[in-house]
């Protein structure tokens, strides 16, 4: 999914003029911003709130798009804070940055796992306080990450995950 | 995937040199009409072990993996390579147990793997801003192979692809900047990987495409700012023709895909098997697609597969993979021990469907048994081959794995090839 450069630059401006801070699970929306060289530079981001699955304002969505063309949405409660993550595309988002404090835990159990015969394989994580699945193949990434305990109440995650 | 039990050493001969023919309907509307085309040659309804002297063919093996190898591989699927530093035929060096993986695209090797004095020789590729080309390849777990791009020309059996580029996975001169490439752990040795390397050879020309040529933030590919010592990584873009490539797609002929031929192997498993890649479809007299139904994939190389309850529409045929991969309700997990595995009381089966986005279909039958017991030394010895492993993912992907290739001819039609009978790739067949 290549874009032109006019609509990257034209996008990349629009996100760092619109967002601030620093991402990840249990925290405010990402930027995703990394540094200029990385591949985490967001191509477009748009809120998904208008178009919301987002029953009676439980959530919004903030949907970016890398420069990689991979797609990150990040589910935020309507206080701010992020307790669900999806990416899809060719090249992983870093999820030392969307993870947070919540990925010394992933890689814990990635570390784990590769001891048990099955390398280099998908991830099916899923612990009281941090539910992971990163699946697919090299160039076609899909997953997403949530925290049980941030989900706001009434919001079914099963319905809410691609 | 039934696969019954069967003495794998019983050899099946090719059909070489049959003619076959297949008839092709032509025409709709006006009069009908029937064309002959000619097919150089079929490969028998029978899965076949190597044989010898082929002129398009490399030996497979699925065993335990490289002798430095210390854990335990499981349905990891290797070859020998031979690389030479481009037109020096005194700087050569076979590498053994080399990953066959029909989801990734190029040849990824070691620095570990490699004699120094082979190392030491190969050069770089410089990307457009005129320093090293490096590489990044991801893996779902995080983990991440990174390593500078160089030329060799590759040998697979008979065939060479000259001047190709390669990836040298953690040369020292740039693994401390691996950290651009994800977050997660380096692959440095053969411990990390359970082999020498990688041969991807799926569906694709290049591991990028049209988008790294563009992009420069891609994912894929980096280069250093400086000359000199690499001090740190940024993106760039590349030409098509310096991406990690498909070294099949390189060869002067015989150039269009590959079959994957691996025997039946018993159910309960083995300690090693042994196959062969056949290299063109429709080529030779030992690669006629015949009668074989084409699976042709989405562009992002996905087909659809339904169970009885669920349609899983990205699919993907991996010999990557080391199990048969997907979500059921019917399958318990195992726990400690083979976590990650189904463990289901007794052996269990079913059928699914493959489905094509030409709407061509075929019926595949898969058996699921408990890995703790497949997994649980026999002997002492523990089984490399296990073609009835599976374990679970979501309900929108089934991953056939390598336990799908046992007792099978899997064809892969690479994207941007001559088409074959099939058709025009990205496909599948079997």
């Amino acid at each position: 999914m290549p874009r032109t450069l006019t609509h990257l630059m034209i996008a990349s401006a629009l996100v760092l003029a619109s967002t601030a801070g620093h991402a990840a699970l249990g925290e405010r929306p990402s930027t995703l911003a990394g540094t200029a060289s990385h591949p985490e530079t967001p191509a477009m981001s748009r809120s998904l709130s208008a178009k919301a699955r987002a029953a009676q304002n439980l959530y919004n969505i903030q949907e970016t798009q890398l420069e990689s063309s991979t797609v990150v949405r990040e589910y935020t409660t309507p206080a701010g804070v992020v307790f669900a993550i999806t990416w899809q595309g060719p090249v992983l988002p870093n999820l030392q940055t969307l993870l947070g404090s919540y990925f010394p835990t992933f890689a814990q159990e990635t570390n784990r796992a590769q001891q048990a015969g099955h390398q280099r394989t998908r991830v099916l994580m899923q612990t009281p306080g941090l539910v992971v699945q990163s699946t697919g193949r090299m160039g076609r990434f899909r997953g997403h990450a949530y925290a049980p305990d941030l989900i706001p109440q009434g919001v079914d995650m099963q319905g809410l995950l691609p | 995937m039934s696969p019954l039990p069967r003495p794998f050493d019983v050899w099946r001969l090719l059909a070489i040199a049959l003619l076959a023919s297949i008839v092709v309907a032509c025409g709709g509307g006006g009069g009908g009409g029937t064309e002959n085309i000619a097919v150089k040659g079929t490969l028998v309804s029978t899965p076949s072990s190597f044989i010898a002297n082929q002129v398009n063919a490399v030996q497979l093996t699925v065993d335990n993996g490289p002798a430095s190898f210390t854990g335990y591989n499981v349905n990891r699927l290797f070859t020998t390579v031979t690389i030479c530093k481009p037109g020096a035929p005194t700087l050569c060096q076979t590498i053994d147990h080399v990953l066959v993986d029909t989801g990734s695209t190029g040849l990824r090797l070691l620095h570990s793997a490699l004699a120094p004095s082979l190392a030491q020789n190969l050069g770089t590729v410089n990307a457009p801003a005129g320093q090293a080309l490096l590489n990044c390849v991801q893996f779902v777990d995080n983990s991440h192979a990174f390593g500078k791009v160089t030329l060799a020309d590759v040998t697979l059996g008979p065939k060479t692809a000259a001047n190709l580029p390669i990836q040298i996975i953690a040369d020292p001169a740039y693994s401390a900047l691996s950290g651009v490439c994800a977050s997660g752990q380096a692959i440095t040795t053969v411990n990390d990987l359970g082999a020498n390397g990688i041969l991807g050879v799926g569906l694709y020309k290049q591991d990028c495409g049209t988008h790294c040529t563009s992009a420069v933030n891609n994912g894929y590919y980096y280069t250093c700012p400086t000359s000199g010592a690499c001090a740190s990584a940024m993106g760039t873009t590349t030409t098509l023709a310096q991406q990690m490539t498909n070294p099949v797609s390189q060869f002067s002929a015989d150039n269009n895909g590959v079959i994957i031929d691996l025997p039946a192997v018993p159910t309960t498993g083995t300690i090693r098997t042994t196959g062969q890649m056949v290299f063109g479809i429709d080529t030779q007299p030992n690669n006629g697609s015949s009668s074989r139904t084409p699976l042709v994939t989405t562009a992002q190389g996905y087909i659809r597969t339904t169970l009885p309850a669920t349609t899983m529409a990205t699919s993907f045929i991996d010999s990557g993979s080391n199990g048969l991969f997907f979500g059921t309700t019917n399958l318990p997990s195992c726990g400690s021990g083979a976590s990650g595995f189904y463990c289901p009381a007794s052996s269990t089966s079913f059928s699914t469907t493959l489905t094509g986005t030409n709407a061509a279909s075929a019926i595949v039958q898969v058996l699921v048994d408990n890995a703790l017991t497949l997994f649980a030394p026999r002997n002492s010895v523990s089984y490399a081959v296990l073609p009835t492993l599976a374990g679970p993912l979501d309900n929108t992907s089934f991953d056939w794995g390598l336990p799908f290739f046992y007792g099978r001819q899997v064809f892969i039609g690479i994207e941007g090839a001559a088409p074959s009978l099939l058709g025009a790739g990205p496909l599948y067949a079997f």
